[in-house]
């Protein structure tokens, strides 16, 4: 009587596959039949991934998703090439004109007091990095009222009772370049400071009021 | 290369011998993994202080202002599928963990596309927190994803069948393929040599975008921001001598412009990795900015000659102090 191979046992030989050192994992032993197949295709493969590469490259090049982080290149007309090196491009906002940005806030509580306070304030977290911090700044105090208006709330979170009218500015601190162009001991470099109203909290009607026009000090 | 090749023949030939050159580097893809790998794990415990600040559903932004702040199709991100402090700091956790399992060499593609993934998911949940060395590291991952790299200096690399040294109960787990005749396999020279260029690349990028008021005029020593914070190097004294900081400026612009080719001159490689080293070195310690540099020393290491990164790491072996760390057992 012929023997036969039950689809047990079958089953049993796949999964317990030897490998050199004993039983392999199923995956492994999938993997290893994909890198065989993909061994006897090799010649054929090599040209076509070889051209993938140089395409990729010159994506890099062209569009350069990755370094878009570190050289502050934009991502806005890059949207096709949305590869895995894409990362958010907000590193190029202090690098773009040379300014730091942070926001101002002077909060004017229930018993007559003000409390003046920076965000991002880098005593929160002395650990980090200040150029976290920094981005974070420069973020918060752009042209973003939405973002402006979530700020708000959530330093009004932190508060232990509610204000009743809070100011929120934006803080851009530019050096200036010409007095750097010929340095000597002891002259340092000139700063200018500007603050623009961003918009008021009202604590009576609990609502954010963003500044409608142009409101500059310095 | 035979004489009566046509040209087209010897043309492809070449093409192929620049892509896939021999031998395989499987000792430098091994160094390439650990350095990554121990500098993720770092970025990722400094991350950890700041978590719930940074990554949270309730943090300083909103998510209308984040998708503005980054403008792609599809910011894909894990920390959204989660809500919850507990649910936030498993993921860490397990991002973590990944990023230790690629470091001991553990199934190593599928922990580099891992530690990708998370990566992405932390740029993505939070574009404004994003640092250079973010970047970097995705950059690093995704061609590590690309090809095995634990297989010398892992925890399941290849031993001599005679002497079984990997944990007996962990063995199914090994980072390892049906043994083949060839050495390594055929493609793992490639997302080398695409590193390679991608380096080239990101240095002439580099030095291209040096050609600012600031580096031209000698004078980005002088940035208020390494004045007031971060720098581990008292830069006063350093600003006294305009000269000198004139000299380290333009020579720094000078080296990211021609490292793209340099490299590439076998002459002179060595020289122009050792001024790598040293650049990195010094801009990492002057600008407090050790993570990114201590990397890019890393990604460095592609241009090294496979022979003697091979020689390095049986220099390195026997100081490991975990006996299953194994080597190939054809080295």
């Amino acid at each position: 009587m012929a023997l036969g191979v039950s689809s047990y046992s079958d089953g049993r030989r796949r999964r317990a596959e030897p490998g050199p050192y004993g039983p392999r994992h199923p995956l492994l032993n999938a993997l290893g039949r994909l890198e065989a197949t993909l061994a006897h295709a090799w010649p054929l493969l090599r040209l076509p991934l070889t051209v993938l590469a140089v395409v990729h490259l010159v994506l890099v090049a062209l569009f350069p998703g990755g370094q878009n982080a570190l050289f502050g290149l934009t991502t806005q007309d890059t949207p096709t090439y949305a590869s895995l090196f894409q990362v958010p491009d907000t590193l190029g906002f202090y690098t773009a004109d040379g300014t730091d940005g942070f926001l101002v806030y002077k909060i004017y509580t229930q018993d007559g007091g003000m409390v003046n306070g920076v965000f991002p304030d880098t005593r929160v977290a002395p650990r980090l990095r200040y150029d976290r911090w920094a981005t974070a700044g420069n973020a918060a105090s752009g042209p973003y009222p939405e973002l402006q208006d979530y700020v708000v709330n959530y330093v009004l979170k932190q508060l232990p009772s509610p204000p009743l009218r809070m100011e929120l500015f934006a803080g851009h601190w530019t050096w200036d370049r010409n007095s750097l162009t010929f340095p000597w001991p002891g002259q340092g470099p000139d700063t200018t400071l500007e603050l623009h109203r961003l918009g008021n909290y009202n604590g009576l009607t609990r609502t954010w009021e963003p500044s409608g026009k142009e409101d500059k000090r310095k | 290369m035979r004489p009566h090749q046509s040209l087209a023949r010897r043309a492809y030939s070449a093409w192929l011998t620049f892509w896939f050159p021999a031998p395989s580097p499987r000792g430098k893809l091994a160094l390439l993994r650990i350095g990554t790998s121990l500098i993720l794990l770092y970025v990722l415990f400094v991350r950890s202080f700041d978590l719930q600040d940074g990554l949270s559903r309730a943090i300083w932004s909103n998510p209308v202002t984040r998708q503005a702040l980054d403008p792609i199709g599809w910011p894909f991100t894990v920390f959204h599928w989660v809500d919850g402090t507990w649910w936030l700091w498993s993921m860490h956790v397990l991002a973590m963990l990944v990023a230790g399992a690629l470091l001991a060499g553990v199934l190593t593609p599928l922990m580099a596309a891992l530690s990708l993934v998370f990566q992405l998911s932390y740029a993505h949940s939070n574009p404004a927190m994003l640092l250079g060395v973010d970047g970097l590291l995705i950059l690093a991952l995704a061609y590590l994803s690309l090809v095995p790299s634990g297989r010398v200096l892992g925890v399941f690399g290849r031993v001599e069948p005679d002497y079984p040294q990997y944990p007996p109960y962990l063995a199914y787990l090994q980072d390892e393929l049906p043994p083949r005749p060839e050495q390594g396999l055929p493609w793992s020279s490639l997302p080398v040599r695409m590193l390679q260029l991608h380096l080239s690349i990101l240095y002439l990028h580099s030095g291209l975008s040096k050609l600012t008021t600031d580096w031209l005029a000698g004078t980005a020593l002088w940035h208020p921001r390494l004045v007031a914070l971060g720098a581990l190097v008292p830069l006063n004294t350093l600003q006294s001598v305009p000269y000198l900081t004139s000299l380290i400026t333009y020579g720094l612009v000078l080296f990211e412009l021609f490292y793209c080719v340099l490299v590439w001159v076998r002459p002179v490689r060595y020289p122009m990795l050792a001024l790598a080293v040293v650049v990195h070195l010094s801009v990492g310690i002057a600008w407090g900015l050790l993570p990114f540099n201590l990397l890019m020393i890393v990604l460095n290491l592609a241009f090294v000659p496979p022979a003697h990164l091979e020689s390095l790491v049986r220099f390195i072996r026997p100081l490991l102090v975990l006996p299953w760390v194994a080597n190939d057992a054809r080295d």
